[in-house]
């Protein structure tokens, strides 16, 4: 009886041994290399942006996460990410980077063709108004967008649903005037940005329809990267309890809208 | 839970007034009520098992069930026959056991003993005839026969990879021993053949003579009233085979249990109270041993010759003789005087000479005209030795 | 000692009487029979060995192997892309092939105990034929449970997250597969004379039956516009839809991985199907018997 269970325990302890073999070389090719590749759009704010201050969300966690894991970090800018939000058409392959950044959205879309890691930010159609409202006929919105991220085909879908009167902002600035004056009743723009202002100039912020908002912010990897995926997942986990991403997002005044989220999951 | 299961197990019958849970099956089962043995209830019989139990309902030709006063621990045996194909194992084959006693079925290899052993422990069915077993008819009531009988067959059907109490343990649960008494019966049983230090190896470990204890003390395990084996002592050594009857010996002596008993070899069926010679499927005589010896016993001169003129001339002046091999003959005698005249005429001829007094093997050799010879029972060696080589075929 | 024994039993002449016990027996006789298939499964250890070797050679060495070739390089250039990765696609496969072999084994040792007698220790209790099948059938269910288990060991190593309600789900098919292949199985070898069958068996039925299942390669291999007119021969798309293995393995897909060539239902409909036509010959079978 004895021998029996011994040989069944050295049996599953094997399998299960087995199961932490590294499927994969992906983490310790980037490390031989000494360098971690990220494509990234070249600007997408708050993520990426064109100040060197504060270059953006995603930089400042990059390099951060590399510093964590001992690599130089090397930002693959890729025009294409900030034109489209439909990710096929940014040619992005293995060569060029190991990661992609920038506002990522994990969207089952992205899932089927990256593998993700776990969401440090989260985005969204967000609306912005002087108070509490609800969107009716009639209610006037000014929407401002930029080319990468959200999807507004999907957007334009449920504004028009709605009934709602729709202007373009051309700047952030422009929209924010809009709504300070009153010539609309609200904004409706990126979540992130939509938080900023929010806080800025102290106004209401909410989410526009269930299935435009609340999308997590993830980093994507290529399918079968997954020692690589692990291992900067790790570096995030190390961040996040160490305060530093809580420090990055607050920069970005981004904690707020973070915070609320992961409080609602 | 257990009463749950109490309640869909054991449905209570209308006809008693009590009432029943689930209406359908206490419809079905007081149709197909429990039946009752042929004669005497004997209440002294430990049973184990479910209580419900209805036979397989297909008549048997030419049988009549016979109301006798039988108690529940005999077998009973009326005109049974069997053939496989156009071959018949068994013609006609009658024969009792009372409660207690130990039988013998005495014959070569071929003779039908086995098949009859198999129709009595419901294994087979008989073509013609009845048999009945503790009281129950064996095709009518299979079950109800199963419950109250213990089977040793004359290959180990042990499970190798157990260990002795498991085999033990496994033949209880499918008997139905409730664990208490089921725990008592292993403890005494293995204490009984001495295979006590041996509770938790492996059966693949034991030898022939050890397996067939297991074999005799698991048939006991339910507390059976009839003990059939076959062929218990094939392949053991003399010190196994003398062993065996010991614990057989043993068992009846502390309990009351009716033995059958198949053999071959001669020697051992003096160790029962009744011996039954059974060749070419037919029942040669049903006496018990001495009876026999009286009745057909013979002194025999079992002679070696050294020449073929000296064999032809023996032949023709005893007609009686029965030649064993080419060169040896048995000659049934009487009176003293036949042996001195019989060296006297033949003996430059005689090589060496045996007198044999009246013995079971003259009975058998004056019965059936041959020789019990003590051959191998090559089938069970056979299939021995695969398993000893095998384990199982690796695909 | 046997002196000793005799002065015992001397002393031991009482005839215990019992009246006929009340308890369920019959499910005691179910359990004996599935315990003893439970324990001849863990005692046997070339079946253990065999149960650890597959899935080590077929998801880690095959899977790593493949893994390269089955995955989208270029975002946006869909090429032979499935939304996993291969040691994804083939580790729920890899469950029903150690279960398609712990069926053969049941069958062995059906086989065995008739060829070597026990069944003949059983067939003379007075336990109902339908129970012995019963007892037989649940034990090569939780062996076949047991080994399906020990692929999903390896669920870290193909990056599969296996939560609670998953296994769970996919344990509750993995039974009823485990259950219609150990039929299978009893019912195969109730139909062989000798151990030569075996290899037949093996060879001509569980590897054809996991071959030909959509376990190693998907059914379509078009996934994108660009390849629509590539696609499999038809003998081998009407075989691999005739097999119902392939539902099998489609259903855990869609437990474990989420994802389905077929509609997600036909899984267990069709294994149900299997497992209860089955019971129903294996029973008539044993009934005969």
């Amino acid at each position: 009886m004895r021998r029996t269970v011994t040989f069944i325990a050295v049996l599953v302890a094997t399998v299960l041994a087995a199961s932490f073999l590294p499927p994969d070389t992906s983490l310790q090719q980037v490390k031989k290399s000494g360098v971690l590749r990220v494509c990234m759009p070249r600007s997408y704010p708050p993520f990426v942006t064109d100040q060197g201050e504060r270059p953006g969300l995603d930089v400042e966690i990059m390099r951060a996460v590399a510093q964590e894991l001992d690599l130089r970090l090397f930002i693959a800018v890729n025009p294409a990410m900030g034109t489209t939000f439909d990710p096929r058409r940014w040619n992005v392959n293995r060569a060029q980077c190991q990661v992609l950044a920038g506002g990522t959205v994990g969207t089952t879309t992205t899932r089927s063709y990256l593998e993700v890691s776990a969401p440090y930010m989260v985005t969204g159609w967000a609306m912005v108004s002087e108070s509490d409202l609800d969107m009716r006929s009639g209610t006037r919105v000014a929407v401002y967008s930029t080319n990468a991220g959200l999807d507004r085909l999907a957007l334009s879908q449920v504004l028009r649903d709605r009934q709602v009167s729709i202007v373009v902002a051309q700047t952030i600035d422009q929209a924010e005037d809009m709504l300070a004056s009153g010539a609309v009743d609200a904004l409706i723009l990126d979540a992130v940005l939509a938080s900023q202002t929010s806080a800025t100039h102290g106004w209401h912020f909410s989410w526009v329809a269930e299935d435009l908002s609340a999308f997590p912010v993830v980093l994507g990897f290529w399918k079968g990267d997954i020692t690589l995926k692990r291992a900067i997942e790790n570096a995030l986990v190390q961040l996040g309890s160490s305060g530093r991403l809580d420090e990055i997002r607050e920069a970005y005044g981004l904690s707020a809208l973070w915070q609320e989220w992961r409080a609602t999951r | 839970m257990s009463a749950f299961i109490r309640t869909i197990t054991t449905p209570r019958l209308p006809s008693l007034g009590v009432p029943c849970s689930m209406p359908l099956i206490c419809f079905v089962h007081d149709r197909l009520s429990a039946p009752r043995p042929l004669g005497e209830h004997d209440t002294s019989t430990a049973t184990f098992g479910p209580t419900s139990g209805h036979g397989r309902g297909r008549p048997v030709r030419g049988g009549r069930s016979r109301l006798t006063t039988r108690t529940a621990a005999s077998v009973f045996v009326d005109r049974v026959s069997k053939r496989y194909g156009r071959t018949p194992a068994l013609v006609d084959v009658s024969l009792e056991v009372e409660p207690g006693q130990s039988l013998a079925l005495l014959g070569p290899n071929g003779a039908g003993k086995t098949t009859l052993l198999h129709i009595l422990t419901t294994i087979l069915r008989p073509d013609s005839g009845m048999a009945t077993v503790a009281g129950f008819d064996v095709v009518k009531h299979p079950r109800e026969v199963r419950r109250r009988i213990g089977m040793v067959f004359q290959e180990s059907t042990l499970d190798d990879r157990l260990s002795v109490r498991e085999n033990l343990e496994f033949h209880g649960l499918i008997f139905g021993v409730p664990r208490r008494q089921r725990n008592a019966a292993i403890k005494e049983l293995l204490e009984l053949v001495e295979l006590d230090n041996w509770r938790d190896a492996e059966v693949r470990s034991l030898s022939g003579g050890m397996r067939r204890r297991l074999e005799i003390a698991r048939a006991l395990v339910h507390q059976a009233r009839i003990l059939f084996l076959d062929e218990p002592t094939v392949g053991l050594d003399a010190q196994s085979r003398s062993l065996i009857w010991e614990y057989l010996r043993l068992l009846r002596r502390s309990r009351e249990i009716t033995l059958v008993v198949t053999t071959h070899y001669i020697g051992e069926v003096e160790n029962c109270d009744r011996v039954c010679i059974i060749d070419k499927g037919r029942v040669i005589a049903n006496d018990a041993p001495d009876a026999l010896r009286r009745e057909h016993g013979q002194e025999l001169l079992r002679v070696t010759v050294n020449s073929a003129d000296a064999f032809r001339d023996i032949t023709r002046s005893h007609p009686e003789a029965v030649s064993i091999a080419e060169d040896r003959l048995a000659i049934p005698f009487e009176g003293s005087e036949f042996i001195a005249n019989f060296v006297n005429r033949y003996g430059r001829a005689i090589d060496a000479i045996e007198i044999e007094r009246s013995s079971l093997e003259t009975v058998f050799l004056k019965l059936t005209g041959s020789e019990l010879r003590d051959e191998k029972a090559s089938h069970t060696e056979q299939m021995r030795s695969i398993r000893r080589r095998g384990g199982e075929l690796t695909r | 000692m046997i002196d000793q024994l005799e002065a015992r039993t001397a002393a031991d002449r009482s005839v215990t009487t019992t009246p006929g016990a009340r308890n369920p027996t019959v499910l005691w006789g179910v359990y004996a029979v599935w315990l003893r298939e439970l324990k001849r499964a863990v005692r046997d250890r070339s079946q253990l060995i065999g149960g650890v070797s597959r899935p080590l050679l077929w998801v880690v060495i095959l899977g790593i192997g493949l893994n390269p070739y089955f995955r989208g390089e270029v975002y946006g250039e869909v090429r032979f892309v499935v939304p996993y990765t291969y040691l994804q696609y083939i580790f729920p496969a890899v469950i029903v092939l150690n279960m398609l072999y712990t069926s053969v084994q049941s069958a062995v040792s059906v086989v065995w105990d008739r060829e070597f007698g026990f069944l003949r220790e059983i067939l003379v209790s007075p336990l109902p034929r339908g129970a012995v099948l019963l007892g037989k059938v649940l034990g090569g269910t939780t062996v076949a449970l047991g080994h399906g288990l020990i692929v999903l060991l390896l669920s870290r190593f193909v990056d599969v997250n296996i939560s609670l309600a998953r296994i769970g789900q996919g344990l509750l098919f993995m039974a009823l597969l485990g259950f219609a292949l150990t039929t299978l199985g009893v019912v195969i070898a109730n139909r062989l004379r000798s151990f030569e069958g075996f290899g037949v068996f093996s060879n001509l039925v569980i590897l054809p039956l996991y071959f030909l299942s959509s376990s190693i390669f998907p059914m379509d291999p078009a996934l994108t516009r660009t390849q629509t007119a590539v696609h499999y021969p038809d003998w081998l798309i009407f075989l691999v839809h005739w097999n119902p293995i392939t539902y099998a393995v489609d259903a855990l897909r869609g437990v474990f991985i989420g994802f389905n060539q077929f509609d997600p239902a036909t899984g267990p409909v069709v294994i149900g199907a299997m497992a209860v036509v089955l019971f129903a010959v294996a029973w008539w079978d044993f009934r005969r018997a």
